[in-house]
């Protein structure tokens, strides 16, 4: 059937969007585009320079464990071209449409984090990354700016996770953009 | 009128009047009351009806150790029963209702109780109400129940929301008296992060009830508003934890009238602290004397919260009894205020005093007085006319938090009081909570002790004040006073009075925790906060012992009840867990699927389809259509992991029993995991799709099981090799296609040759779509039939899965759920977690063969050799068909010999699956039969306990469609 289309659906078509609970802006939640989410694992006892240099550039790395780092963002190139050049000592294993990204920031993100977290907050430098919970769902957690977050999530948590964000964050007044 | 609002001072906000009813009275109070306090206001002293004798009660404190008024506030969803008048915060409508009454507070006939109490003396049910037994549970206990009791909980939805939240902070200050503003303030002022939680809805502890103090408190509290301090009024710390984690509720919004929707009316923290001061002040003692319960009587420092927070007075004459130079201060203090104070008794030596009452050295002999205090007589002295008493039988360290790790609370004769160990790890113990007195050294203290806090995790502070002298010197708790006859309670909240305990030792239940049981003194809502210091006293007394001897019962989590709600948080309803969606889930909507819960997974279970009026007879249509033509069914849900590396094969080669080391690229092979004791772990395929890169599938329940498993063996196990891996089930959505014409629908998509000679049986690799995507195509069938699984990436698999169902629609495709897959694999005898159960070896399933003789090792090889392993007689799976077609098999049945009785030692296996086959028109089993595998062909009964029923069956091969594999290779 050549004359077929496939259009990807976004896991976060069919969320809640607008504004919720209290007055004000204390949260903006979004969803992040759904480009490129790549899982890197290096070989054990590799160094890892390369990756590092690697994620220097336009996407970067959120480390989720020794050796293991979830590439990120919107950036050029395949992922086979990426294979290539960090091959053999690192693995690229394609997550993008496997865990779905979303941005959290404002004032009050912190605190709305908090509610889920476990990670002390104040610990987690800007670029820094923790796998952890958010109640019961699983996220790896990075710092993107002094009052911003991204989450990334299994897919099928997504729409969950979505509605547990703004559920928590009616107190301090969420936005949320799908 | 006897208790009454004073015309001046207090912390009130007189401006603004608060109405609020009790029992149906409307009453009104202001901001600052609390519903004790504004019941004082309003001359209401009766609060309450006790426990077993139904006795007229008052408050006796002002905070959170209240036995006595207990009330029902709320209505409909939001009645709390149970609650302390003294920590409920006045709210304009609130409702509040006393309990334990019928039918009313004043007329309670209960009270009659009270005439019998000669025979409801400790462990008077345990005596009375031994025979007959049977009666203990339908007639004794539920009269005893309804008889003696609380509150009652309400079976209506609570509608306010809950949350949960964390904090981390370098200190934690639990109290905001004296000792803890200081400790907070020391440590803010260094830079500290700092957490001040206090259970009252204003901080400031003790300085509160004292107006001297208040110019202090206030430029305290202005600072610490600059500062780096997280204030947490109203909110207790409940609990401490491994990790120097402490647990709290924060009552958010349980004093507002008209709680917003957008917050949560309490919310629960774990707060994480490097260090923690403890700073929870002490409870003072009350004196065990004849009638110490009547309503007018309360501890001299609760009269001193309601004369100074909230301008009440306790009643028109009041008599002090004191124990050291408490009461001479409150007596000071009133009379300074212009109320008479009818007498101060002095239990001991005291300070000189000057005040317009005499004072009177003695001990208090009986109260006197019904619903309302009116006299006090002195033990073989002077009748004193009064309506309220205030007492003070010294002061008890709030230790309980420190003991909550296993700490034992110590004796100190100097302190006359238990005391923790005011160095722990993770915790220091400050202020009167450590045993001193006086504002003065409480702050010095409180600041020493966060300096000293700091120190132990490198930061310097300067103390905020310096050590000051204290106020006064111990007092011993002297148990129960005077010879005169009369109750004289110990546990208010649970009727226990001194006599009580005393038999209780006479009867051989000394011990602390014996006695606590027998007697319940120390148990329910306050724990015996207030009487387990002279409880320990008296029963020191009854066995010759001293109090050191007698000890404490244990303290235990929660310092005070927590409510249901703020432990669940958000977890109710609609938000009670997570829904874990599988990319076809929308796909499987939008045909009208019906879902089923697997974990947090909803799986499509079957779809029915117009004019179809059950269950069966879609999932009947469903698998007949996969067998006649095709069916695709959403597998999306199977665990999938990627294994990347140099060893993996090797790797691979040690976690199956079954060889992967030469599994070939571009190829599946089952594969069966075993536990190291040798029994199945879990099953699936496993697909080489590069010389170093493995696709694994695991069944939907064993995904993260065999994930954590896979890490375990590579990291601990055999670290050595070079194997890593992803968890990719999220990143696919996977698709069964299956039947004989599922290779002409997906040629129509798939832009490779897919004749069997191009793609044969157990084929697997990537192949471009004829749409511009690259999927994974796997030749393996669960069902029986010429069958491939279909893998995209999730974004793409509804429009894919609408493709090939558009593809195939000449065919008659159908969209088939986890019922018709259940009864396809069934029909065709494969096992599932029903049949790998934790109690199956490889032979057992008939899979004897999938266990390598030739490979060195792997995990459950060596186990797998005993002998009760290999036995021929184990259980082994067959298939079971009913002799009479109509008869239906289910699940869980036993097998028996034909003729045989049905008992346990009869017992030759169970029915693990069961499914009506379409396909030959009848029910089907299979079932784990002992010897089954060389039973074929025998009759059997099938015995269904829970529908009364013996089927008469036969044992036959598992595989009841296409034996020889013919539709899968075709």
């Amino acid at each position: 059937m050549p004359d077929t289309v496939l259009i990807a659906r976004p896991a976060l078509a069919s969320a809640a969007t607008g504004h919720f609970g209290a007055p004000g802006t204390g949260v903006t939640l979004a969803a992040l585009p759904e480009d490129r989410l790549w899982q890197a694992l290096a070989r054990p006892g590799t160094d890892p320079a390369p990756m590092l240099a690697y994620g220097a550039g336009r996407c970067p790395l959120r480390s989720i464990g020794p050796g293991q780092w979830l590439i990120v963002g919107v950036g050029t190139g395949t992922l086979a071209e990426a294979q290539a050049a960090l091959a053999p000592t690192f693995a690229l294993s394609d997550q993008t449409h496997g865990r779905m990204r979303v941005s959290l920031s404002g004032p009050r993100a912190a605190d709305l984090l908090a509610k889920g977290t476990a990670v002390n907050l104040a610990l987690l430098p800007e670029g820094g990354a923790a796998q952890t919970l958010f109640g019961h769902i699983g996220i790896t957690l990075a710092r993107t700016g002094p009052e911003a977050f991204e989450l990334a999530v299994l897919r099928g948590f997504a729409l969950s996770l979505w509605d547990e964000l703004i559920l928590l964050g009616r107190e301090y007044g969420i936005e949320a953009r799908a | 009128m006897t208790s009454h609002r004073l015309p001046t001072g207090g912390r009130l906000d007189r401006s603004r009047r608060v109405e609020f009813s009790f029992d149906g009275k409307q009453l009104a109070g202001h901001p600052g009351d609390t519903l004790a306090s504004a019941l004082l206001a309003n001359g209401q002293r009766l609060m309450a009806r006790s426990f077993k004798y139904h006795r007229p009660r008052g408050v006796v404190t002002a905070g959170s150790a209240e036995p006595n008024a207990l009330m029902t506030i709320g209505r409909e969803g939001r009645t709390e029963p149970n609650t302390r008048a003294t920590m409920v915060e006045l709210y304009q409508g609130l409702e509040a209702h006393s309990q334990n009454r019928w039918p009313s507070l004043d007329h309670d006939i209960g009270a009659l109780n009270g005439l019998l109490s000669r025979f409801l003396g400790a462990g008077f049910y345990y005596k009375t109400f031994m025979w007959p037994a049977s009666f203990w549970e339908k007639v004794y206990e539920p009269i005893i129940r309804r008889a003696a009791g609380l509150g009652r909980a309400t079976t209506l939805q609570d509608p306010d929301r809950y949350e949960k939240t964390w904090a981390h902070c370098d200190l934690l200050v639990i109290g905001a008296g004296a000792a803890g503003l200081a400790a907070a303030l020391t440590a803010a002022r260094a830079g500290a992060s700092v957490v001040l939680a206090d259970e009252g809805m204003e901080l400031g502890g003790g300085l509160l009830s004292d107006p001297a103090a208040w110019p202090q408190l206030t430029e305290i509290l202005a600072e610490l508003a600059t500062l780096n301090v997280r204030l947490l009024p109203r909110t207790t710390v409940f609990g401490w934890y491994d990790g120097n984690v402490f647990g709290a509720v924060e009552r958010v919004q349980k004093h507002l009238a008209a709680p917003s929707p957008d917050a949560p009316v309490e919310r629960l923290w774990r707060i994480a602290a490097r260090q923690a001061v403890l700073a929870t002040g002490a409870e003072e003692r009350p004196q065990v004397f004849a009638g110490n319960d009547i309503p007018g009587i309360m501890t001299a420092s609760a009269t001193a919260s309601y004369l100074h927070r909230q301008a009440v007075a306790p009643g028109q004459r009041t008599t002090i009894l004191t124990q050291g130079p408490a009461g001479f201060a409150l007596a000071a203090q009133m009379e300074a205020l212009g109320l008479e104070v009818a007498a101060l008794v002095s239990l001991g030596d005291g300070p000189s005093w000057q005040g317009k009452a005499p004072l009177i050295r003695g001990i208090p002999g009986k109260a006197i007085g019904g619903k309302s205090l009116k006299a006090l007589q002195i033990e073989g002295g002077a009748r004193i006319e009064a309506d309220a008493i205030a007492m003070s039988g010294g002061f008890s360290p709030v230790i309980h938090l420190a003991c909550h790790r296993g700490t034992r609370p110590v004796w100190s004769d100097a302190r006359q009081a238990f005391l923790a160990p005011v160095e722990q790890e993770g915790l220091l113990i400050a202020g009167a909570a450590a045993g001193l007195s006086g504002h003065a050294a409480c702050l010095g203290d409180g600041a020493a002790r966060a300096t000293a806090a700091l120190a132990r995790i490198g930061l310097r502070a300067t103390p905020a004040f310096g050590p000051a002298p204290e106020d006064t010197i111990a007092q011993p708790p002297l148990g129960a006073l005077g010879k005169t006859k009369g109750k004289k309670f110990v546990d208010y909240q649970n009727d226990v009075h001194a006599r009580d305990l005393i038999l209780a030792a006479a009867e051989g239940y000394a011990d602390a925790e014996l006695a606590k049981r027998y007697t319940t003194s120390g148990m329910a809502t306050d724990q015996g906060k207030l009487g387990n210091i002279n409880a320990a006293a008296i029963l020191a007394k009854a066995r010759g012992t001293t109090i050191a001897e007698v000890g404490l019962t244990t303290f235990r989590p929660f310092y005070t009840p927590v409510s249901f709600g703020a432990l669940a948080g958000t977890s109710r309803g609609h938000d009670f867990q997570p829904v874990r969606r599988s990319p076809l889930h929308g796909w499987a909507e939008s045909l009208g699927a019906e879902f089923v819960e697997t974990g947090l997974w909803y799986r499509s279970a079957w779809f029915p389809r117009a004019g179809e009026t059950g269950w069966r007879q879609s999932v009947d249509r469903e698998v007949l259509t996969v067998r006649r033509a095709a069916g695709l069914c959403d597998v999306s849900t199977l665990g999938k992991i990627e294994i990347f590396g140099a060893d993996a094969a090797e790797f691979l080669n040690r976690i199956y029993s079954n060889g992967f080391a030469k599994l070939p690229v571009g190829r599946a092979r089952y594969g069966l995991m075993l536990r190291e004791d040798g029994f199945i772990y879990d099953d699936g395929t496993t697909s080489r799709l590069g010389e170093d890169h493995f696709y694994m599938t695991t069944t939907t329940a064993l995904a993260a099981g065999v994930m954590t498993h896979l890490e375990f063996c590579a990291q601990a196990l055999w670290p050595d090799l070079d194997v890593r891996l992803a968890s990719a089930t999220d990143q696919w959505a996977q698709m069964a296609v299956a039947g004989p014409m599922a290779r002409q629908i997906l040629q129509r998509i798939v832009d490779t040759d897919l004749s069997n000679e191009a793609f044969p049986f157990m084929a697997a690799r990537e192949v471009p779509l004829k749409c511009g995507i690259t999927g994974r195509l796997f030749r393996i069938s669960f069902s029986g039939e010429l069958a491939y699984e279909l893998a995209v990436p999730a974004g793409y698999g509804e429009a894919v899965a609408a493709a090939i169902m558009t593809a195939g629609a000449p065919e008659g495709i159908c969209a088939y759920g986890s019922e018709a897959l259940a009864v396809l694999r069934i029909e065709k005898g494969h096992v599932t977690h029903a049949e790998i159960n934790g109690t199956v070896v490889p032979a057992d399933l008939g899979m004897g063969k999938m266990v390598s003789t030739v490979k060195p090792d792997f995990i459950g090889k060596h186990l797998l050799d005993r002998e009760g392993l290999t036995d021929p007689a184990r259980p082994q799976l067959v298939g079971v068909v009913p002799l009479d077609p109509a008869m239906p098999l289910r699940t869980g049945s036993h097998v028996l010999a034909k003729g045989a009785e049905a008992t346990l030692e009869n017992d030759q296996g169970y029915l693990t699956s069961s499914a009506h086959s379409p396909h030959l028109g009848h029910s089907i089993a299979l079932a784990l039969v002992a010897g089954g595998s060389q039973r074929h062909g025998e009759e059997v009964v099938v015995w269904d306990g829970l529908n009364d029923a013996a089927i008469p069956a036969r044992l036959t091969s598992p595989v009841f469609i296409d034996p020889k594999n013919e539709k899968l290779h075709a």
